[in-house]
């Protein structure tokens, strides 16, 4: 009898994976959702399981370095992480016929090539960004922070929180941060690069050049994503890194020793001279806002992150109290 | 994360390779070489000492669950040399590159091309976990609780 063979299917896929690796072949693409810094992305479809799923393509540049340490180390941290709010990598595939030559002229393309398979979501935050309701907004809010306090409570920095790298899924009901591929653990005295971070939501300390940095840089970002669901535009959308400053001061008034000890020995400190003395007012822009929600913002964006309010005391704001 | 951390010392475990290494096999001196060498780049280079632990780690992985022929001695030094360049850099805040690293007189020397193919089947065979549990882990925790949270002076470090 001829029914103890196994269907044609599965002994393909025993083929391929000589270390338990599974291929691209198990997944059908769809289409391509977008570009990021590491690759393309394509929406794919899971053949066996016919799950729905995000294929991160990781470029492989022949450099000297062999397979780029960035990747390594978003890969390790993705696989730490371990919480709702946070994007799932469920596996990592490898495109068949790694070997020289090997295969035909289709194979040829993605030959060698990597892919994260990222759980499917069905957008980004930039998307509802400018025309979501109050309660969705601290529903966001609430998940933003929840994912991030995780990331903290895990000695690990994100350093590029934007609309881009959040992504929503559900109909709208849940929220995941993605993009780990700046994020790095960090330690308490470590010192590290100040070219992190998208320029509108770079906290002031880094634009100062700091390289001892927290937390808090994490939240600033936070802060003005909160800041733009409530204004319907970016808070501080500066082109260069001068004006990214000269706008932060304006609304946050001028950081000197009083209400930010230690800032004048940041490099750049001396770079910078105040146009007008400027006095806060940042709470000036959010009159017509609920005035908890407008509390919060004030506590994310201060100057000096040391006071920045952390994470977990921000899910215990009376805001996320307070029912709409 | 328990439940990982076991199942990964099994996957070490399991077969015969505890078995393989006592019995003085090629896995033996394989793995004896490469910890040598590991060693000199590592002093060369001043890596810490986390980052040859794990090149270790990952050797020892990849040849319990790959059956490793005889015939081809050079597939050890690649190996080898995939498992430190992998490892430092995960550890180490600047690493050379893949060519910059076969220093020592290796006994083969491979171009970047070759390093880089041979790093991803080590990846796909240590099924991409690169992260494991080292008694480096705990030594800063420990150093923490006895200096009582104050910053760590390279005093204490060098009394260790």
């Amino acid at each position: 009898m001829d029914g103890e063979e196994a269907p044609p299917g599965a002994l393909n896929l025993a083929d391929y994976a000589p270390a338990g690796a599974r291929t691209v072949d198990c997944f059908r693409r769809i289409r391509k959702i977008g570009e990021g810094t590491y690759g393309e992305v394509f929406e794919a479809m899971d053949i066996i399981t016919g799950e729905r799923a995000a294929l991160k393509k990781i470029k492989l540049d022949d450099g000297k370095e062999g397979f780029p340490r960035q990747i390594l180390r978003e890969i390790k941290l993705l696989k730490k992480l371990d919480h709702e709010n946070i994007i799932r990598l469920k596996e990592i595939v490898v495109s068949p016929g790694t070997a020289h030559g090997a295969g035909g002229s289709d194979d040829y393309m993605y030959r060698g090539d990597i892919y994260m398979v990222f759980e499917y979501m069905d957008h980004d935050l930039k998307k509802v960004l400018h025309h979501s309701t109050p309660s969705q907004v601290k529903y966001y809010m609430e998940q933003l922070l929840k994912g991030l306090h995780y990331c903290h409570v895990n000695n690990v920095l994100h350093r590029d929180i934007k609309g881009a790298n959040l992504l929503i899924s559900g109909g709208g009901k849940l929220l995941k941060l993605a993009d780990f591929g700046l994020a790095r653990p960090f330690t308490r005295d470590g010192s590290f690069t100040n070219h992190v971070i998208t320029l509108w939501y770079r906290p002031p300390e880094l634009l100062l050049g700091a390289t001892n940095y927290a937390e808090a840089v994490d939240i600033w970002s936070v802060g003005c994503i909160f800041a733009e669901f409530l204004l319907r535009k970016p808070l501080f959308p500066g082109r260069t890194e001068q004006e990214q400053l000269s706008k932060i001061f304006e609304l946050c008034g001028f950081p000197n020793e009083e209400n930010w000890p230690g800032v004048s020995k940041l490099p750049l400190y001396k770079t910078i001279r105040p146009t007008t003395p400027t006095k806060r007012r940042l709470r000036d822009i959010f009159h017509n806002f609920d005035s908890h929600a407008v509390d919060l913002i004030d506590r994310m964006l201060i100057l000096n992150p040391t006071e920045r309010i952390s994470a977990h005391d921000a899910l215990c704001a009376a805001y996320f109290i307070t029912k709409m | 994360f328990m439940e990982k951390e076991v199942e990964q010392m099994v996957e070490t475990a399991r077969g015969e390779y505890l078995t393989k290494l006592s019995n003085g096999g090629i896995e033996l001196s394989c793995r004896i070489a490469a910890i040598d060498w590991i060693c000199k780049v590592q002093a060369y280079y001043s890596f810490g000492p986390l980052c040859a632990y794990l090149a270790v780690n990952y050797l020892d992985r990849f040849l319990s669950s790959v059956e490793f022929s005889n015939d081809m001695p050079w597939m050890q030094q690649l190996l080898i040399v995939a498992c430190l360049s992998l490892a430092a850099k995960m550890e180490e805040t600047a690493a050379p590159g893949t060519l910059d690293l076969q220093v020592c007189n290796p006994e083969y020397v491979f171009d970047a091309e070759t390093i880089h193919r041979m790093e991803i089947i080590v990846l796909t065979t240590l099924k991409w976990r690169m992260q494991a549990v080292t008694p480096f882990t705990y030594i800063g925790h420990f150093l923490d609780k006895i200096n009582e949270g104050n910053r760590i002076t390279s005093e204490l470090i060098s009394r260790c």
